[in-house]
């Protein structure tokens, strides 16, 4: 019997193990607490050391689905099987926010049928762990973790409106500012333009229901230089109806050209609202809003960076003396994608590592659904997040005998929540030999986005296909 | 044969005129073919401005075409060699290319160019890719860098 019921609990993160195994067993209506057992991955059950170890140490974090089962053999090894519907589980608050309110999830696993019982693995020593999947033909069956996978740069900036009730106005400001600083400019003081402002960008703020704001940025290499002159751009930013505008040029320079975008806030404000959202309470969303959400995303960024930063960044060079940027960090998004989409997927992780705007670009979803099916050969069309199911694929292809998955998703940097255990509940072996030692773990969860055909410049129809 | 042969006339950002057997753009670039062919390029009047190409690098596409063009039946390796000599070029310059090519829609040359590329990241460390890219800040924190490096060591 198997219940696939979900339950949602509160809990701080500094409860003990105990503690939330009575919870579960007060929601559930049982009797008993101590014949409850509980695993993240439905295979190792979660052990304390001692009681009083939060279920934070043991690696239980806000989000997480947790299975549990009055079944003592219920979470051993091997036992995976598709007849159990993969996942969910549960959640903790984070001591660190305790204002934030969060909800979580059990998954109600009831005692599998299990061929053979095993002796539990403690949570930390399992390694190479072995559960079945269906491969990408099945499709549904697929078991990739959802992910809240926004690119990091806006985190940073977006979590300034934590907690806040913002506007759609301030939001878009918010998410503008992350990709111009990502772009690498720092913010000016607004009183004295050689220094780095730090205030927060909402303190600023001229009044509530201001529907205009300035910013300057400068690029540190200026702040460092002797000349004592400060060369910076503006930002302006109006609202016009459901539009704002963003304006941008070289600060005290008539003559320098005007940048200029138009985002909707109907179309941005909403799921840069979803991502705030995120940050805050894991509920799961459904994947398609997910990829949906994260499309918007791209495309504002895309928008700000091709038209409002890298011109800026170019001009503010070309006055100040400076080196221009990188000449391939110039080149259009477009042609980036495309060097992307011709590399192999180790190549694409690879491209991750080399800076935070490559990271965001090689995350995007149907990048992978390519790499996917070119290297598998598999159609994965029902699939929804190919970045893990190809790392899933890359784990299986040499040992196609066993069914092992050694894959490790990180999770990035969690605005809200300090780094911890591996989110992925598979683990990572650490094997030498064979490929191992030489590919990537592919540890790192890519941001995804959606609809890649929406950047394709109008000019390359198939043309990178051969 | 016989009749004079037709030239276009293509201009650089720096407002350069190239006069180009228009035999020659018309085979490689898709956008030029379209031009001549929607009647859009009057061959009395027009120039073709590529204000976004600069005239060196402008004249490297048309090398590229040009050879290409005549020497299409020459065997693969001459071609190749010949490739590999033409992108022998700064990376400043490869990107150049890269954006007049895509600009052009001249599909060989692309393929030629990103194939480089892909050579120039293939196998590299990436300390190695960013000294070729010239990638000086690259926007991580430490505690990301370091993350990266933990889980990627093959990488780095």
């Amino acid at each position: 019997m198997e219940s696939k019921e979900t339950l949602k609990i509160d809990i701080p993160g500094c409860w003990s193990l105990q503690q939330l195994k009575d919870t579960i067993s007060h929601v559930i209506s049982s009797s008993s607490s101590s014949s409850l057992h509980l695993s993240l991955n439905r295979r190792d059950e979660i052990h304390a050391s001692s009681p009083d170890d939060s279920i934070k140490s043991l690696g239980i974090a806000y989000g997480d689905l947790v299975f549990y089962t009055f079944n003592p053999t219920a979470f051993s090894p091997e036992t995976q099987t598709l007849l159990h519907k993969p996942t969910p589980q549960e959640p903790f608050n984070s001591c660190d926010v305790p204002s934030i309110q969060h909800s979580s999830e059990i998954l109600m696993v009831d005692a599998p049928s299990i061929p053979e019982a095993e002796k539990l693995p403690s949570l930390e020593s399992s390694a190479a762990e072995t559960v079945d999947m269906a491969d990408g033909s099945g499709g549904e069956e697929v078991v990739v973790r959802k992910t809240n996978s926004e690119a990091s740069f806006f985190k940073r900036v977006l979590k300034e409106a934590n907690g806040n009730d913002v506007t759609d106005l301030k939001l878009l400001v918010l998410a503008v500012h992350a990709v111009i600083l990502e772009s690498g400019f720092v913010r000016a003081d607004k009183i004295s333009p050689l220094s780095v402002g730090s205030s927060p960008i909402l303190d600023e703020w001229p009044s509530a229901s201001a529907s205009s704001i300035s910013l300057r940025y400068t690029l540190p290499e200026i702040l460092t230089s002797d000349s004592g002159v400060s060369r910076t751009v503006l930002l302006k930013f109006q609202t016009l109806g459901h539009l704002v505008n963003v304006y941008g040029s070289l600060f005290d320079d008539a003559g320098s050209e005007v940048h200029r975008v138009s985002l909707d806030k109907r179309k941005f404000a909403k799921p840069l609202k979803l991502m705030l959202e995120n940050f805050e309470s894991k509920d799961n969303l459904d994947d398609d809003a997910v990829v949906d959400q994260q499309s918007e995303i791209f495309e504002l960024w895309k928008m700000v960076k091709d038209r409002l930063a890298l011109p800026l960044l170019i001009d503010l060079c070309d006055k100040a003396g400076l080196d221009p940027p990188p000449c391939f960090m110039r080149l259009p998004t477009e042609l980036k994608i495309m060097i992307l989409e011709r590399l192999p997927g180790v190549d694409v992780a690879r491209m991750a590592c080399l800076c935070t705007e490559l990271e965001y670009l090689s995350g995007n979803n149907d990048l992978w659904r390519k790499k996917f099916e070119e290297e598998f050969g598999v159609d994965g069309r029902r699939a929804v997040f190919f970045k893990e199911l190809f790392a899933l694929h890359w784990g299986t292809r040499k040992r196609s005998m066993r069914p092992v998955f050694p894959i490790q998703m990180r999770q990035r940097p969690y605005a809200l929540f300090p780094a911890r255990r591996d989110r992925n509940p598979f683990g990572i072996p650490s094997i030498v030999g064979g490929d191992y030692d030489r590919l990537p773990g592919f540890g790192q969860q890519f941001p995804t986005y959606s609809p890649r055909r929406t950047f394709l410049p109008p000019c390359h129809r198939g043309g990178f296909h051969h | 044969m016989g009749s004079p042969v037709k030239k276009i006339m293509l201009c650089s950002s720096e407002k350069e005129i190239f006069s180009v057997e228009e035999q020659v753009m018309v085979q490689h670039s898709v956008i030029i073919n379209n031009m001549i062919e929607d009647g859009s390029y009057n061959h009395e009047e027009s120039k073709i401005p590529l204000d976004c190409v600069d005239s060196k690098t402008l004249k490297k596409v048309i090398d590229y075409c040009t050879h290409h063009t005549h020497h299409h039946n020459d065997n693969q390796e001459d071609l190749e060699a010949w490739d590999a000599q033409f992108l022998n070029v700064d990376s400043n310059g490869l990107y150049d290319l890269l954006m007049a090519a895509n600009y052009l829609e001249i599909r060989n040359l692309l393929d030629l160019i990103y194939g480089t590329i892909k050579n120039m990241i293939k196998g590299k460390k990436i300390d190695e890719i960013r000294r070729i890219f010239n990638i000086k800040d690259h926007g991580f924190t430490p505690e990301e860098e370091e993350q990266n490096r933990k889980e990627y060591p093959h990488f780095y």
